[in-house]
């Protein structure tokens, strides 16, 4: 069907004749004031392994974490420095890689959520394909609801929101973990120097 | 008589006890998840909000249709308008043949299911793969889904292993781990090498010209990531105002879908990838309408508002005892017997609202307060003056009619109905109902005693 006229059926309709008057939904409850513990706190509940402190103490927990294992990695700076020294593969190959590493490009508490966009640095086939994955998230970068970090679209492509592992329950309700996605969310909670300081 | 064929399915479904136990376990899982999920009052919230921006939606559909249209194609998107489902089919067929698609993967949608795309696919020559697990499992067993979000929940892990370990050609052992891990190598070999994938959309942001999916087990990011072309359908009603809008709504579907606050992954597919980047080198949106517009601004438009949780599934005590596949239709229980009559015109479709208890358990748990029960008893009336009727009820309305018009014989009939309760221990044709319930007896005085006694009504002599 043509455009317009696809447009005009839709138009000619008295949409709303039978709907009750525009009324706004009721206010949404303020956001705590620990957004830092929050996110920790659903993170976990989300299934995600949380690791909390300096640069430093991150990047040994996650070199431990990989050991001899290759990892595909964005190309942004904290993540060139946080995977120094680990065994890397090529970004075209991401179904050779035993770990994902990526930063989150903002932290959502409420939900335990780590958002993603696909930028030339920052492959979103990092945080999907291999089965084990561990995200850099800033402190600085949280907020409270999804709503608060798409208030202002970052600049990029296509997003992604990872709230935990792959799951399913599709085998008689019994969940499990890694079916498609990473089973494994490693979360890396850096205390970034404040970015307004 | 499409009436019959409808009553012989739900009786099948209703013997099968084997059926009931899997529906059971699945959606009393669900709807415990969701109660417990939200405070009462953080859900009176979510849910006015989610509501609020739902109607919104449907209020402005075609202006927002518009602007999606103008915000998609300026970040790259290719979209397409789609007048019913022959047309949806043949813009996916053609983007499909035009790439030479020879391995096609797809993520789970709704809108897919209502318009066959699979079956037609296969017709053109083209075989598509289910990639979601339950939707995969339903697939190779060669059935359609039972349930909006749990797919194969009709079915047992027997029944499982059994599929998988004839696909794989050994014997896969039927405990989760295993199932999963078949099923997941399997399908990680297609995601590599696929050239083409589907998906539907939870929701389409107007002021973004963004595509978002809502899904658990990343087979749906897989297939809108990996293979160079992506291709979604997506049903007009679909639209939201604006991100916002569309946070409004995300915050209760997952819980009243499975009581999670989010789910694993939320996409937001915001256009092609940029040269240089991972991600597919062309976005296709397929707007289709295929008889939203009809319902758009008629009695029943409220329920374009639904965003396919499948919470009223979980609740209905009559899907509890059929399961999906009885419905006969893609969409099952109270949202499937509302919506199929409105998007179908066959007789069976038409006689769906009478698969409901009238109990209003679904309006009460619908995320976005859509009337369920009142529209089930609205299109009721609309199926009658149609001349849809189920046999068995026209004959005891009629018998009805007959015994109760004359006042004696509705006296008599109420003296003899009292008798035979007494004696009898109840009605022979009721006993799988009355086994559990008593039935009450037969007032001594009927509701004319009782307006005499009152003084309501003179006696005729």
């Amino acid at each position: 069907m043509k455009r317009e006229d696809f447009l005009a059926r839709l138009r000619s309709r008295p949409a709303g004749s039978h709907l009750p008057p525009a009324q706004d939904g009721a206010d949404l409850p303020s956001a705590p004031a620990d957004l830092r513990g929050a996110f920790s706190e659903m993170a976990a509940r989300a299934g995600c392994r949380v690791v909390e402190g300096e640069f430093e103490r991150l990047r040994e927990f996650l070199r431990k974490d990989v050991g001899q294992g290759v990892v595909l990695a964005g190309a942004e700076d904290a993540v060139a420095r946080l995977c120094a020294g680990l065994s890397a593969v090529p970004a075209q190959e991401p179904f050779a890689a035993d770990w994902g590493v990526a930063l989150a490009d903002g932290a959502v508490a409420r939900t335990g959520s780590m958002c993603f966009v696909r930028r030339r640095e920052s492959p979103l086939t990092a945080t999907l394909v291999p089965p084990r994955i561990a995200v850099l998230v800033p402190v600085s970068r949280i907020v409270w609801d999804l709503g608060d970090y798409l208030a202002h679209p970052p600049d990029g492509g296509s997003l992604a929101v990872v709230s935990g592992p792959s799951r399913s329950a599709d085998i008689e309700n019994d969940l499990s973990i890694g079916v498609h996605g990473p089973g494994d969310v490693l979360v890396l909670l850096w205390d970034d120097p404040d970015p307004e300081a | 008589m499409a009436t019959e064929e409808l009553a012989k399915n739900v009786a099948s479904a209703v013997a099968n006890r084997g059926l009931h136990e899997a529906v059971a376990r699945s959606v009393d899982r669900h709807s415990y998840a969701a109660l417990a999920a939200l405070t009462p009052d953080l859900r009176a919230v979510y849910k006015s909000r989610a509501r609020a921006a739902r109607l919104r939606s449907v209020r402005d559909l075609a202006a927002l249709a518009e602007q999606f249209i103008a915000e998609a194609e300026r970040r790259g998107i290719i979209v397409h308008t789609a007048a019913d489902a022959a047309e949806a089919v043949g813009i996916v067929a053609e983007i499909a043949k035009g790439h030479g698609a020879r391995r096609i993967v797809k993520s789970k949608s709704m809108a897919t299911e209502e318009v066959e795309l699979n079956r037609h696919l296969a017709a053109a020559g083209m075989q598509v793969l289910e990639t979601d697990l339950g939707e995969y499992i339903v697939q190779l067993a060669g059935q359609k889904p039972s349930h909006i979000v749990a797919p194969c929940l009709h079915m047992t892990r027997d029944e499982i292993a059994g599929l998988f370990s004839r696909e794989a050609g050994r014997q896969i052992a039927k405990d989760t781990p295993s199932l999963t891990a078949f099923a997941r190598q399997r399908l990680r070999e297609e995601f590599r090498q696929a050239d083409l994938g589907i998906s539907g959309g939870n929701f389409l942001v107007a002021s973004e010209g963004a595509v978002v999916l809502v899904t658990n087990e990343g087979n749906g990011r897989m297939c809108t990531t990996l293979p160079k072309v992506h291709v979604a359908l997506v049903g007009v009603e679909k639209l939201v105002r604006d991100f916002a809008d569309m946070a409004d709504a995300l915050r209760i579907l997952p819980v009243a879908a499975t009581g999670q606050l989010i789910t694993s992954y939320v996409s937001i597919v915001r256009g092609p990838a940029q040269s240089g980047q991972e991600g597919p080198q062309e976005v296709h949106v397929v707007l289709m309408d295929s008889g939203r517009s009809e319902i758009l601004g008629g009695p029943y438009e409220e329920v374009l508002a639904c965003i396919r949780c499948g919470a009223c599934l979980d609740i209905c005590p009559v899907y509890r005892q059929t399961g999906g596949h009885a419905y006969g239709s893609v969409y099952s229980g109270p949202i499937g017997a509302v919506l199929t009559p409105l998007l179908r015109a066959d007789a069976e479709a038409q006689a769906l609202p009478f698969l409901s208890s009238l109990c209003g358990a679904c309006s009460d748990v619908c995320p976005v307060g859509i009337h369920l029960h009142e529209h089930l008893v609205a299109l009721r009336a609309r199926a009658v003056a149609r001349g849809i009727a189920f046999p068995a009820e026209r004959t005891a309305f009629r018998a009805l009619r007959r015994a109760w018009t004359p006042p004696r014989r509705y006296r008599l009939v109420r003296r003899l109905m009292r008798g035979a309760l007494r004696v009898g221990g109840g009605v022979p044709q009721l006993r799988a109902w009355t086994s559990g319930r008593r039935l009450p007896a037969v007032a001594s005085g009927g509701v004319a005693d009782l307006l005499r006694s009152e003084g309501l009504i003179q006696e005729r002599r």
